[in-house]
């Protein structure tokens, strides 16, 4: 993998991205780029749009100009069938988890499961048990979704977002609002589902305790003040070097 | 002057603008109707809440309605000795307005408000781009069976609606004021006319399911993600539900029974 060249080493690859909401511009013309098989992480602060452009990278929302390419696949080029395929393989964590209220822990699992194949109920369970065994959740798997605390509920999130065994997770904030330990887990868990599986994670945060996951690349988004007015702007630093620096 | 046409044109544009949102959303929920039949158990759980839930308040305000329009007709009819027409009397003013309109109006105060506030919710919570990140399409899996089950639960309801009205009215006039039993079936059965006044009560309700389930869809779907956002889209659910039956009653009465 070291000596391919780039394009084949890039997962998600977005280049010279535009992108406003309403008057505010959130990226004017920024690129940057996401390695497979590694953990990128994308700093800053709140209000920089970095959920957005993780939105923007699952299709969500469309850009006003550039291109993003996931895999090789121009997102905003698709048909909606064709984007419903690349989601299949794509899997996202939302900050409040996004699980379905009127379902168990277990058929939140099984859902995706359940809508895009066609396994056998003995099949869904013992897929299900093992992503939930995999988060450390196997015996919450009855419990519905109020009952669980923040952590649990990131953390099923998280094992319904590897049920379908995508090639890539995008975490929109994990670790906001976690207890050390809650937060603790988190980060093993993300560690070891990029190492296991061989994932490509992207991760969104404001919090510093995403160095302790050692991402191999690591944006900054942040806007400067022009003219006392705060104006959004998008900058990309890149530091691939940065992991070998710090922490290898 | 200025500002007020500025204000007037924008207003009219946001109004034009939610009004083709709302249509698009429409045509994407019509749309998905082919995969529902494939999976059935979706239509049947919505039926159920939107539907047989609905039942208990459905029956009662019948019932009710039915025994007051026994009490005033009767007191109306008995001034030209006509009590024998009660049956008649109840029956065509509940299959031809009442049934449908009360219906429609509780069925959007009892649905229509939980359906908006359940897919409002959903839409604060991220569930339903949850779901679009899963890539299942949330109007195919949470909007179109919800819609189905309100238009089609709708005729239902209203028809039990009138049906339990016409025994609440048999209650009061035979048994409290003393019509003639025989004479409350046979007047009903001679003169309600089959297609003129039931298939056109059926056909008011089945539209008035269609505009309520819609509007109440619709305001959760396009709801402000937050606590205000919902319960305001939630009150819009109820205020427009009852301007769109009311105004439709008028029209489609017209164009039904216009021309007697």
């Amino acid at each position: 993998m070291d000596n391919s060249d780039s394009s084949q080493n890039t997962l998600v690859s977005v280049r010279n991205l535009t992108f406003s909401r309403g008057n505010n511009k959130i990226f004017n013309d920024i690129s940057l780029d996401f390695e497979r098989g590694k953990i990128t992480a994308i700093m800053g602060p709140s209000g920089t749009g970095k959920t957005t452009l993780l939105k923007l990278i699952g299709g969500q929302l469309y850009p006003e100009k550039g291109i993003i390419t996931v895999d090789g696949e121009n997102v905003h080029r698709l048909r909606r069938k064709e984007l419903y395929e690349l989601r299949k393989r794509m899997g996202m964590l939302f900050q409040s988890g996004a699980l379905l209220t009127d379902m168990n822990v277990y058929d939140n699992v099984a859902f995706p499961l359940r809508e895009h194949t066609h396994l056998t109920e003995s099949m869904i369970r013992s897929l299900v048990l093992m992503k939930l065994q995999a988060v450390g959740l196997r015996g919450a798997s009855l419990l519905m979704p109020n009952e669980l605390s923040g952590g649990m509920a990131r953390r099923v999130a998280l094992a319904r977002a590897i049920a379908l065994d995508p090639m890539m997770i995008l975490y929109d904030e994990p670790f906001t609002g976690q207890d050390p330990i809650s937060m603790g887990v988190l980060v093993l868990l993300i560690k070891a589902l990029n190492e296991t599986l061989g994932l490509t994670s992207i991760i969104v945060s404001h919090d510093v305790c995403i160095f302790i996951i050692q991402p191999k690349t690591m944006w900054m988004i942040y806007y400067p003040l022009e003219n006392g007015i705060e104006v959004m702007l998008g900058y990309a630093i890149a530091n691939p070097t940065y992991a070998e620096q710090n922490f290898s | 002057m200025m500002q007020f046409l500025q204000n007037l044109g924008a207003s009219t544009r946001t109004s034009f603008t939610k009004l083709g949102r709302a249509t698009y959303f429409l045509i994407q929920t019509l749309a998905g109707i082919f995969s529902i039949l494939i999976r059935p158990r979706l239509l049947m759980n919505q039926m159920f809440s939107v539907g047989v839930l609905s039942f208990l308040i459905i029956t009662i305000s019948g019932l009710f309605v039915g025994m007051v329009l026994g009490l005033q007709g009767f007191y109306i009819l008995s001034d030209f000795g006509a009590e024998e027409s009660l049956g008649i009397m109840v029956a065509a003013s509940l299959v031809r307005e009442l049934g449908p309109v009360v219906t429609a109006l509780l069925f959007a105060g009892r649905a229509g408000s939980a359906l908006t506030a359940e897919i409002g919710l959903m839409k604060a919570t991220e569930q339903l781009s949850g779901m679009e990140m899963m890539a299942i399409d949330p109007i195919r899996r949470i909007i179109t069976p919800r819609f189905l089950a309100g238009f089609l639960s709708m005729p239902l309801l209203a028809a039990l609606f009138s049906a339990v009205g016409i025994i609440g009215g048999q209650l009061i006039g035979t048994g409290l004021l003393g019509v003639d039993d025989g004479a409350y079936w046979a007047q009903m059965q001679t003169q309600l006319d089959f297609y003129d006044d039931i298939i056109n009560g059926v056909i008011k309700s089945v539209i008035f399911g269609f505009v309520t389930s819609w509007i109440a869809l619709f305001e959760g779907y396009d709801a402000i993600p937050t606590s205000e956002g919902v319960s305001r889209a939630t009150t819009r659910t109820v205020v427009n539900s009852a301007f769109s039956i009311l105004g439709l009653d008028f029209i489609l009465t017209a164009l039904m029974f216009g021309d007697n």
